[in-house]
């Protein structure tokens, strides 16, 4: 159906060393599971370059548990997190965020990278990890591994805009404990529509802390941070609540299509936002 | 026995037209309209040769349009060029085709053709078309009225006065994108003889004739062949212009030329379904038994006639009392061009609308009267005796136990304590629905009286020399499990098993004419021509082995042919003898087949009785079908294991369109949702298990008693699901809900009233 894309040469990379050095390669690009890369294909020819595949890449698709951090490393596919035994044993919720994920044939080939990578407006796992203070590590062209927190990362355009491996994210698995994620399949794809992904810092009286993130509601999944900055340091009552959610979708213009208008899906992420938020402050430790 | 088609179809081995392609094939790619309406130049640089074919070409090459007939003869339809003129009528009109030698390369050809547009006002809503201020899509007419059709009773007026009751329903199906797994597909070769043709299609033979019409070259000069069908739905029963233009280029170019839709072309340029609206009156008496209907319809035509635009409508006004015991009957129905996508068959075509309309009336007539909507139903469906019944639109019903369906439905789902458990739940505060639909549907199209194109099949199987068996058939199946079905015909008839016999469908090549797959033909009308042609092979059969048994009357008793004193011999001897002569006589013709041709005397009319247990989540409007309760009687059963799979197909696709599915135009006239991402449609996510039942009222139309099935499931499911929600709604008074029934729709509807404030 596709043509062979012409003067594109293609690299199954084996180590970490291999990607690093492609990527200085002009016109590197690198495929995980194709996810993106497929329907592209579709429509617009691969310009010329360098393809390396990262699926030969070992230390890319592991997961571990160490110094109190779980580190999900980038290709790992989304039924690979769903089915993991260190994550069910130790963040049992990351897999049940994962197996929610599009529909098998995506969760099979689909990569924790790549969903990060490629900017889409409904996306789980932008919206959960960034509520869990998610960090990523990333190697730039010519550049030695540097970390940089996911939250900063959905909206660094100069970074996003060049190429770069993300070589995985981590996280604290306790920060799952104040997390949650309040979700409705929506678009005709399955993806998540108006779902948002709050994580609180709740000491039983005072919200010291708390992100607060929105996808499937605007053309980018983003950051309800007029929201944030109204709960922290409130004691979360009715009133505080109402507040903040009145500002959750301060300055973003929603999605006006078959799934809702404007109204309606500003309904969706109020009354979402404040299940999440009791949810939060019941199950609090 | 499993199904024949499975292996290969599960396993990638289906034959589909793409997987054919011959190699040099060209590829074509067309230029498509951007817009509802504009008026269009394609310049040409003197001298230059163009990449391109434009209407004009096809002009200077003889490639006719065929106007196709139709039902009813008097539509208003002008003559459709292959490709555009000079005024693009929807997005997505072709109006240049380019070729290159792969899809890519075609591709970007038809976007470097210089096309320049000049917008015009346009019109996407068929109730505004009819507006004399709307812009007009064929101005020569004069009016955006296609076709009008009407079958008036003055009596309705007289019980229109008497009732006590008189209801009134405005609804509106929408129009919804049959979407086939495989999108249209058709390439040509030349060959010494002349075409070779596979088309991704429902009709072979029929595209067969108006290609060799178009192209001006004799039918025997074509083969045409469907192979494999990613599914078709209606969608692929009509004759695109695309695929004349391949033959044509094909032709002209003395080359193998293809065309593969791409997703979204094959969204904005295929048949859509539906699209209807309809305004239903009732008249009841005092006891709640409708005497009267009057029914005006509308149907969206969308740029061009196809094939069954009419038909659908009128289908459903024929359709419009269900099955219900109604006196008189007033319809009237017209057609009206839209600047959209034309609109064409769709599973169910026309018979969905109309049980849509009465069952949703059904439901307003019991919480009107306060009686319970099965009840209700009960008071009104014709009585089992009845049958042969003529309905007020003459329309005769050849069997069916309607109240014996609803009897059924009652026991399966356990009616009472559903009712009771909503009670329960409702005082909880729940919002729980529970919607029954009571259907018939026409099918077995058709006595060759009511198709333009005939409405018989044909048929002819025949015993080669080793002894195994050849049917062949003009259907043209996509997924339908027709070879398992016309196997299992064959070979309880031969009395052979089934490992022995194969089925030829899909292709005009060695196969008789016959109008192909649609209007659930397959068990209603293949299989009787089937049956009958191996009848007539088990007499030539038995004729050639008396022969050679030296008697005059071998009979087949347990798939051997035996004379009265015990000795017997089996279909491979017959098989060898008839093939190679030895042991006949000289006279006797050589051979063994048999064809036999079925034209069937009326429609058969299968029926049912679906409910539907919903709620609907108040504080996002989401809907969730809890269960489904179906009972479906499509007579005699071949292949049960089909039966259970076509309701299954046709459930989901049902609940897609009751729940999800409908096209929506931009101020633009631009259709929205021509992508897979954004198009609605039912997934595998949405399937529940559900309670399937049957009962069985043979029809006494054909030997076999069968019906046909495929449609049931879409004309079922929907008013079940639709009168659900509206019950789920009824207690808050929020029952002005339309299809489809999207949670924000619902939300607003909840909205309107203080639910949600």
């Amino acid at each position: 159906m596709t043509d062979a894309p012409r003067g594109v040469y293609a690299l199954r990379a084996r180590t970490l060393d291999e990607v690093a050095e492609s990527l200085t390669e002009p016109g590197a690009m690198l495929l995980a599971g194709g996810q993106s890369l497929l329907p592209r294909l579709r429509s617009t020819p691969l310009s010329q370059g360098l393809l390396v595949d990262l699926s030969g890449v070992e230390a890319l698709r592991q997961c571990t548990l160490a110094d109190g951090w779980i580190r999900l490393g980038s290709t790992m596919t989304h039924s690979a997190i769903a089915r993991s035994r260190t994550i069910l044993e130790n963040a049992p919720r990351l897999a049940a965020i994962a197996g929610l994920i599009g529909d098998e044939e995506v969760r099979n080939r689909g990569t924790l990278g790549g969903a990060l990578r490629e900017p889409h407006p409904r996306s789980d796992w932008a919206a959960c990890l960034t509520a869990l203070d998610t960090t990523l590590e990333v190697i730039r062209p010519g550049d030695g591994r540097s970390t940089v927190p996911l939250r900063d990362y959905l909206s660094n355009d100069d970074l996003r805009n060049e190429v770069h491996l993300i070589v995985e994210a981590r996280l604290r698995p306790e920060a799952l404990a104040s997390f949650h994620y309040e979700r409705q399949a929506g678009d005709a794809a399955g993806g998540p529509n108006c779902s948002i992904a709050v994580s609180t810092s709740y000491d039983g009286v005072h919200i010291s802390k708390c992100n607060i993130v929105v996808t499937g509601a605007a053309p980018r999944t983003f950051i309800a941070t007029a929201s944030e900055e109204a709960l922290c340091g409130t004691t979360a009552t009715k009133e505080h609540v109402d507040a903040a959610a009145a500002l959750l979708c301060d300055g973003v213009t929603l999605l006006d299509d078959s799934e809702g208008d404007p109204k309606y899906r500003a309904h969706l992420i109020g009354s979402r936002f404040t299940t999440a938020i009791r949810e939060l402050l019941r199950t609090a430790p | 026995m499993r199904r024949v088609e499975d292996q290969r179809l599960s396993t990638g081995r289906g034959r589909f037209t793409a997987d054919t392609v011959p190699r040099g094939a060209l590829y074509a790619s067309f230029v498509r309209s951007p817009h509802a309406c504009a008026d269009f130049t394609i310049e040409r640089q003197d001298g230059a040769h163009s990449d391109f074919f434009s209407q004009r070409d096809l002009d200077a090459g003889h490639l006719r349009a065929i106007p196709f007939p139709t039902t009813p003869s008097d539509c208003i339809k002008p003559p459709r060029s292959p490709l555009a003129r000079s005024t693009a009528r929807h997005v997505g009109d072709a109006v240049a085709v380019a070729l290159g030698c792969s899809e890519r390369e075609a591709f970007r050809a038809a976007s470097l053709v210089p096309v320049r547009w000049t917008r015009l006002p346009h019109v996407s809503d068929s109730i505004l078309a009819a507006d004399p201020s709307s812009p007009l899509v064929h101005p020569e007419l004069g009016s955006n009225v296609a076709f009008t059709w009407e079958a008036r009773d003055v009596a309705v007026a007289r019980h229109f006065e008497e009732c006590p009751v008189r209801l009134r329903r405005q609804l509106a199906h929408p129009r919804i994108v049959a979407m086939p797994l495989e999108p249209r597909t058709v390439w040509a070769a030349p060959t010494a003889r002349g075409l070779q043709v596979a088309t991704s299609t429902q009709v072979p033979h029929i595209v067969r004739d108006v290609m060799a019409a178009a192209l001006g070259i004799p039918t025997s000069a074509i083969d045409v062949v469907a192979g494999d069908v990613g599914g078709g739905f209606g969608c692929k029963l009509d004759v695109y212009p695309e695929e004349l233009i391949v033959a044509w280029l094909a032709k002209h170019l003395g080359r193998p030329v293809c065309w593969i839709a791409r997703r979204t072309e094959d969204i904005v340029s295929t048949s859509l379904g539906r699209g209807q609206y309809g305004v239903l009156e009732a008249a009841v008496s005092g006891e709640g038994r409708i005497r009267a209907l009057r029914y005006e319809g509308t149907q969206d035509v969308g740029a061009y006639m196809q094939l069954n635009a009419p038909v659908m409508p009128m289908l459903t006004a024929l359709m419009i009392s269900g099955c219900y015991r109604v006196e008189a009957v007033d319809a009237v129905v017209r057609g009206l061009y839209t600047h959209t996508t034309p609109c064409g068959a769709y599973r169910g075509a026309g018979r969905p609308e109309a049980t849509f309309h009465i069952e949703t009336l059904l439901d307003d007539l019991a919480a009107e009267l306060d009686a319970d909507p099965i009840e209700l139903r009960r008071r009104n469906v014709i009585p089992a005796d009845a049958f042969p019944y003529t309905t007020p639109l003459d329309i005769t019903f050849d069997s069916g136990d309607y109240p014996g369906a609803l009897a059924e439905l009652e026991s399966i789902s356990g009616y009472a304590s559903l009712r009771e458990e909503q009670q329960r739940r409702r005082a909880r505060g729940e919002f729980v629905g529970l919607g029954v639909s009571c259907f018939v549907e026409m099918t077995g199209l058709g006595p060759s009286r009511t198709l333009a194109t005939g409405g018989w099949t044909q048929a002819t199987v025949s015993l080669e020399a080793d002894g195994s068996v050849l049917v062949s058939c003009g259907l043209g199946p996509s997924g339908q499990g027709s070879e398992t079905m016309l196997t299992l015909t064959v070979a309880e008839v031969l009395q052979v098993p089934p490992e022995s016999i194969r089925v030829r469908l899909g292709t005009t090549v060695g196969v008789p004419h016959g109008t192909g797959t649609f209007g659930s033909r397959g068990a209603a009308v293949a299989a009787p021509a089937v049956f009958g042609a191996a009848v007539r092979l088990v007499d030539r059969a038995a004729s050639i082995a008396s022969s050679l048994l030296e008697t005059t009357s071998a009979r087949l008793v347990d798939g051997n042919f035996e004379t009265s004193d015990g000795r017997h011999i089996g279909w491979p001897e017959i098989g060898r003898a008839a093939h190679y002569g030895a042991g006949l006589p000289q006279d006797m013709p050589l051979g063994c087949s048999a064809s036999f041709n079925y034209d069937p005397p009326g429609f058969t009319f299968p029926h049912g009785a679906y409910l539907a247990v919903v709620s609907i989540e108040p504080t996002d409007g989401q809907v969730v079908v809890e269960r489904l309760f179906t009972v479906d009687d499509c007579g005699n059963e071949i292949d049960p294991a089909g039966v259970d799979a076509q309701v299954a197909g046709a459930l989901w696709q049902g609940l897609g369109a009751v729940l999800m599915e409908g096209v929506a135009f931009d101020d633009a006239g631009r259709p929205t949702g021509t992508t897979l991402r954004r198009c609605h449609i039912p997934r595998s996510t949405l399937v529940i298990p559900w309670a399937a039942h049957r009962t069985h009222t043979p029809s006494p139309l054909n030997p076999l008693g069968t019906k046909g099935v495929g449609e049931c499931g879409t004309i079922g499911v929907v008013p079940a699901v639709f009168n659900a929600v509206r019950d789920a709604l009824r207690p808050c008074g929020a029952v002005d809900v339309g299809l489809p029934l999207r949670a924000h729709q619902i939300w607003k509807a909840l909205r309107s009233t203080d639910v949600n404030r």
